[in-house]
């Protein structure tokens, strides 16, 4: 049977405005990518409390996650843009790695809305509905 | 320094001292643990925001239901052009477009259009009172949501969530800027029409969520008693209720002097004297009768199709007058067999009701709040759940669209014009795409409020209004 993607919430929501049904991603590790759900929301929480330690322990979660989705994008050449918009996610989460090590956490609140931006734009393109 | 004399006292003494320090007082949103007087932590006292604020208040126009703006502000030539013919793949591609009903043909506007003011902005014959304002207005034509059901996109446009339980915009607001009227509720809901509540959705969409239950919406009814259980009861008068409460004060306070720590008692003998205040306080400010009778005409009060919805416009703009924060008021007409924007059939019929329900009153909201000077100090907000489809549902009726649609601001540091826009036939945001999360940012920035450092703890997370989303509309600022 195949997995769900995301939490529940998120596919009720993009269930309406996407649709990718026409490529298998029966394959796709869907614990990872909740994982990296998880991850993100408490990377923003923890950047919001100027926790520099749990923050760097999210941001590897992340880190992990993307470049394993860039690798499976890669082999799947009929969703063209995924991997590009993994490497993308990969670049602003640096910024962000780099942004919280330097103590800039307003910095690393704007790079976590661009990583999680990168996200959505790949939900949208590919995330089939439930 | 005075002896500590026992335990207890040692322990609430270094309790309050270490809370104190710990708590920055006056900072958004944190102030309210830290704005103590004696020992009491109101709040609902008022904050400084994070940076200077543009406006003061919001009056939050809610068209619950879903209104084509297709039919009111987005005027696609493309469209009529396609009239009748099946919506070409090259644009539906990629969404899910069936969501209560089938696909039908494309549909064209069967409404007359005109450019008004020196901004050019489009306006259809259905709003010609708001077309007068134009140049006060900017147009957010590349507006975009999640969801297909107006229960779930309601609460994603209010509370930032797709399921009930967070914070709405209002209890945000109220949280990080406190009260500017200690005898009001500082986040007051006007919900009109037989549905009432929130275009069928309840009071899920004004609630505090996971803040303190004092930051929630105060919903006032039509009349002259808007907050229910407030009258003093018929056979009880002034003094003696002055008395009565003075009493109670008296021994809730020597209860309250056994126990210093516990800001309940405290809390709970002040809301008493609240609720005495706003006796007086809250029937005065919707108190119509003191207002011309010029004012109450253009607002259309006394006509039947805008009686109600004129009454709740005015009394925003009475409320805001008051420093009230946030204004939600929401659309809805007493009109048999229409109880909001939503029309999967007969969109003409439902709209021409709708329309003439709200374009006077919010035409008149905006040259008043002019003429008083209050539309530099006041952000008022017109948007919905979503839009509706260039495809035609039912024969005569229109979809819901998540996917692109108009949402509009006026008020204090907002440049007017058009950003952003639709495709050729108004399906999907195509250009200065709008989210509702960028919607939130824009309106608590312009609060003074930062949406990302208002935060809240709740299990464990710091919680943001708009979640780990957003962007401020910086293009469509002064």
């Amino acid at each position: 049977m195949r997995r769900k993607w995301v939490a529940a919430g998120v596919l009720m929501a993009l269930a309406a405005s996407v649709m990718a049904a026409d490529i298998d991603f029966s394959d796709f590790d869907d614990d990872l990518m909740n994982s990296m759900d998880d991850a993100i929301k408490e990377l923003d929480s923890n950047v919001g409390g100027q926790d520099a330690k749990a923050s760097l322990a999210n941001v590897e979660v992340i880190r992990d996650g993307l470049t394993w989705a860039e690798k499976y994008f890669s082999a799947k050449p009929e969703a063209p843009r995924g991997a590009g918009l993994a490497r993308e996610g990969q670049e602003h989460l640096a910024v962000v790695a780099k942004s919280i090590e330097a103590g800039d956490f307003d910095a690393a609140s704007n790079g976590v809305r661009a990583v999680v931006k990168t996200c959505k734009t790949c939900h949208e393109a590919y995330k089939p509905p439930e | 320094m005075n002896r500590i004399t026992s335990r207890r006292d040692l322990l609430i003494g270094a309790g309050l001292g270490a809370g104190g320090l710990a708590l920055s007082a006056l900072a958004p949103g944190r102030a309210f643990a830290s704005q103590a007087t004696d020992n009491f932590i109101d709040p609902l006292a008022p904050k400084q925001p994070h940076f200077p604020a543009k406006v003061k208040s919001v009056i939050w126009l809610h068209m619950a239901g879903a209104p084509s703006t297709l039919d009111l502000f987005d005027y696609k030539p493309q469209l009529i052009k396609l009239h009748g013919q099946p919506l070409p793949e090259s644009f539906s591609k990629g969404l899910k477009t069936a969501t209560d009903g089938g696909v039908g043909a494309l549909t064209a506007t069967k409404r007359t259009w005109n450019q008004y003011g020196e901004t050019g902005a489009w306006v259809s014959d259905l709003l010609p009172n708001i077309a007068k304002h134009v140049d006060n207005i900017s147009f957010l034509k590349g507006c975009k949501t999640e969801g297909s059901t107006h229960v779930i996109s309601s609460l994603k446009l209010h509370t930032s969530a797709l399921t009930p339980g967070r914070p709405s915009l209002g209890a945000w607001i109220t949280y990080g800027l406190g009260s500017a009227n200690p005898d009001l509720p500082a986040f007051v809901v006007l919900p009109t029409g037989k549905g009432g509540a929130g275009g069928g959705n309840g009071q899920v969409i004004w609630s505090a969520g996971f803040l303190p239950a004092t930051f929630q919406g105060t919903s006032f009814r039509q009349g002259d008693s808007p907050i229910l259980f407030l009258d003093r009861p018929e056979r009880v008068v002034q003094t003696e209720q002055r008395a009565t409460l003075d009493l109670l004060k008296q021994l809730n306070e020597k209860h309250a002097s056994r126990y210093p720590a516990d800001t309940e008692l405290e809390a709970r003998t002040r809301s008493y004297d609240l609720a005495y205040r706003m006796q007086v306080a809250a029937p005065e400010a919707v108190d119509l009768k003191q207002e011309t009778a010029a004012t109450r005409a253009m607002y259309g009060i006394g006509e039947k199709p805008t009686d109600e919805y004129g009454t709740a416009v005015l009394r925003a703009r009475r409320l805001v007058e008051r420093g009230v924060r946030f204004v939600h008021v929401i659309s809805g007409t007493q009109e048999e067999g229409i109880q909001s924007w939503d029309a999967h059939q007969e969109i003409e019929k439902n709209h021409a009701v709708m329309a003439k329900t709200v374009d006077k009153p919010i035409g008149a909201l905006l040259r008043d709040l002019k003429a008083r000077g209050l539309l530099d100090s006041t952000l008022v907000v017109w948007t919905s759940e979503f839009g509706r489809t260039p495809y035609g549902q039912t024969g005569d009726g229109r979809d819901h669209n998540p996917w692109g649609y108009t949402s509009w601001i006026a008020g204090g540091g907002i440049k007017p014009g058009t950003y952003g826009a639709t495709d050729e036939i108004g399906l999907r945001a195509q250009e200065g795409v709008v989210d509702t999360y960028d919607l939130q940012a824009t309106v608590l920035n312009q609060l003074g409020l930062d949406f990302q450092k208002l935060t809240f703890q709740h299990q464990g997370r710091t919680e943001k209004a708009t979640t780990v989303f957003g962007d401020v509309i910086k293009p469509i600022l002064t």
